[in-house]
């Protein structure tokens, strides 16, 4: 069963100028997707339907079969948790632990629930040390740790992620890489939102090309590593990565080392 | 929620009679309309100024533009209306009441939407105003759009972590918005610092006499569209003070 649904999606901000263009899209339960596209190709526009924040102008996106159209944001927002660009932008309470706990208590959780989930979480992504610290002193990394902590404390379904790799440094892209892996090992959804091709490698089993609001291909990682040509289409680069990729699959290189890409496995496939 | 009326002041650079003038002349223009317009509930009146200011907006091609805007304001428009309709009881008043707002309205959002910052900058540092002080100006203005772009950004990501703002009494939703403010007060700050530091990077405040790079100067467009606001605001002070405002009832028009 599919977590997200968009069928035949269109939006625009204002008269006359449609942003998406009759998108449609399956996310899958546990799956892991990357939504690639060059910027200004309606990425964030169409994420911020999967949770209502933006509704359809015509189509509709359905999240565990249930139209956004019909329900409110608070309600999408338990199954559908968004991390925006910068989250760390967003921090606004004098504690690590009150950050932490805004989303738990905004979704109804009882006070022994949330002070179990604070801790649960905290532990999780090493910050238990800062619980009583204010967010703004905590460094880039621990930052943007928390962000997604925050969002991940009430346990929402799919997980989608908007362009998480822009400024970051190694540390915190091999986190990320093992955080989405980790995500899927406990059943969660995926989506990143990237123009990161290594990046969407590494972290996806599927992914969805998209250009001026529209989808120009969909498909599984390794048929898209097999057809450079969509890259073209979809205004992307080839890297070094999906070039040897690429290559491999070519030489005849097993699929299930590409979905996604591990680059142990690659490493012993070279 | 949305501060999308803010949009409603965004220049759009385009070549029109209106957007060619002198940034003096728009403001004492706009500023005739609306003092104009803040001082009478005649019908007549109302009714001039907004044809004079229709044909502002079609001098300037901002007729779509303005039109937007009054939709962003739609809600004042509503607030206007009801708190008259409650007060005074009279439906005709009240709308007049709005759409003397609207006259008003407009007379500002015209101006701003056919003036960059950095005219009206270059306008204050000629009046006059200290550099420093027409800088902070230029780029206040130049910010709104920007920080209603922030407010947006900031308002989405709570809501994405369930921050609810319909639920509750005024007071409620009031502070429920502090998750919001609060990320965009820092923001504000932060950048605030940022431009601070990249202006003395690039030399700002490093010489005590500036040069202008752009020096504004009257055409004859200027005087023609000066001669005619002094003309045409002359003509309505002159009919205000002659004739008797317009008795509705002599129309028909009972309430």
């Amino acid at each position: 069963m599919a977590h997200i649904e968009a069928v035949d999606v269109h939006f625009r901000y204002e008269p006359g100028r449609e942003v998406i263009n009759g998108v449609s899209l399956m996310v899958p339960e546990g799956s892991s997707m990357s939504m690639m596209g060059p910027n200004g190709s309606g990425k964030t526009t169409l994420i911020k339907m999967f949770n209502g924040l933006l509704l359809p102008t015509r189509g509709k996106i359905l999240v565990d079969g249930v139209d956004t159209t019909t329900t409110t944001v608070p309600q999408l927002a338990k199954k559908v948790g968004v991390i925006f660009q910068s989250p760390e932008m967003n921090f606004f309470s004098e504690t690590v632990r009150e950050e932490i706990a805004f989303g738990p208590k905004n979704m109804g959780f009882a006070e022994d629930k949330v002070k179990e989930t604070v801790d649960d979480i905290s532990e999780r992504f090493g910050l238990k040390e800062y619980l009583s610290a204010n967010p703004f002193d905590l460094s880039g990394g621990e930052k943007r740790r928390l962000s997604i902590a925050s969002v991940l404390a009430w346990g929402p379904e799919v997980i989608v992620v908007d362009e998480p790799t822009i400024g970051l440094d190694y540390q915190y892209r091999t986190f990320l890489i093992d955080l989405t892996q980790d995500l899927r090992a406990r059943g969660k959804s995926v989506v990143i939102v990237t123009h990161d091709v290594d990046f969407a490698l590494q972290t996806s089993e599927r992914a969805v090309l998209i250009n001026d609001g529209s989808v120009v291909w969909q498909g599984g990682l390794a048929d898209l590593l097999r057809s450079p040509e969509l890259f073209d289409r979809a205004n992307l680069v080839q890297t070094f990565l999906s070039s040897l990729c690429h290559d491999l699959l070519e030489a005849g290189a097993p699929e299930s080392i590409f979905m996604p890409v591990k680059l142990e496995s690659l490493l012993g496939e070279v | 929620m949305s501060l999308a009326f803010l949009r409603a002041y965004r220049f759009s650079r385009r070549d029109t009679p209106i957007h060619r003038l002198d940034p003096r002349t728009k403001l004492l223009m706009s500023v005739a309309f609306t003092l104009l317009g803040i001082t009478t509930l005649d019908p007549v009146e109302i009714s001039v100024l907004l044809l004079l200011q229709l044909v502002v907006l079609w001098l300037s091609r901002s007729f779509s533009v303005w039109l937007r805007s009054l939709k962003a304001l739609a809600f004042f428009f509503a607030l206007i209306l009801l708190a008259q309709v409650l007060t005074t009881g009279n439906l005709l008043q009240s709308a007049y009441f709005a759409l003397r707002f609207a006259v008003v309205a407009s007379a500002t959002s015209w101006f701003f939407f056919t003036t960059s910052p950095e005219d009206m900058g270059r306008a204050l540092e000629q009046v006059g105003v200290s550099a420093d002080v027409a800088l902070s100006f230029t780029l206040s203005m130049r910010f709104i759009p920007v920080i209603a772009e922030e407010f947006q950004s900031v308002f989405d990501a709570q809501r994405s972590r369930g921050l609810d703002v319909s639920k509750g009494g005024l007071r409620d939703r009031m502070s429920s918005l502090l998750p919001v403010l609060i990320p965009l007060f820092v923001g504000v700050i932060r950048r605030t610092y940022e431009i601070a530091d990249a202006l003395e990077l690039r030399g700002y405040g490093a010489l005590k006499d500036r040069t202008r790079w752009k020096v504004l100067r009257f055409k004859k467009a200027d005087l023609i569209a000066l001669l005619a606001s002094v003309a045409l605001s002359g003509c309505i002070v002159y009919y205000r003070l002659t004739m008797a405002p317009l008795d509705l009832s002599k129309l028909g028009i009972v309430l």
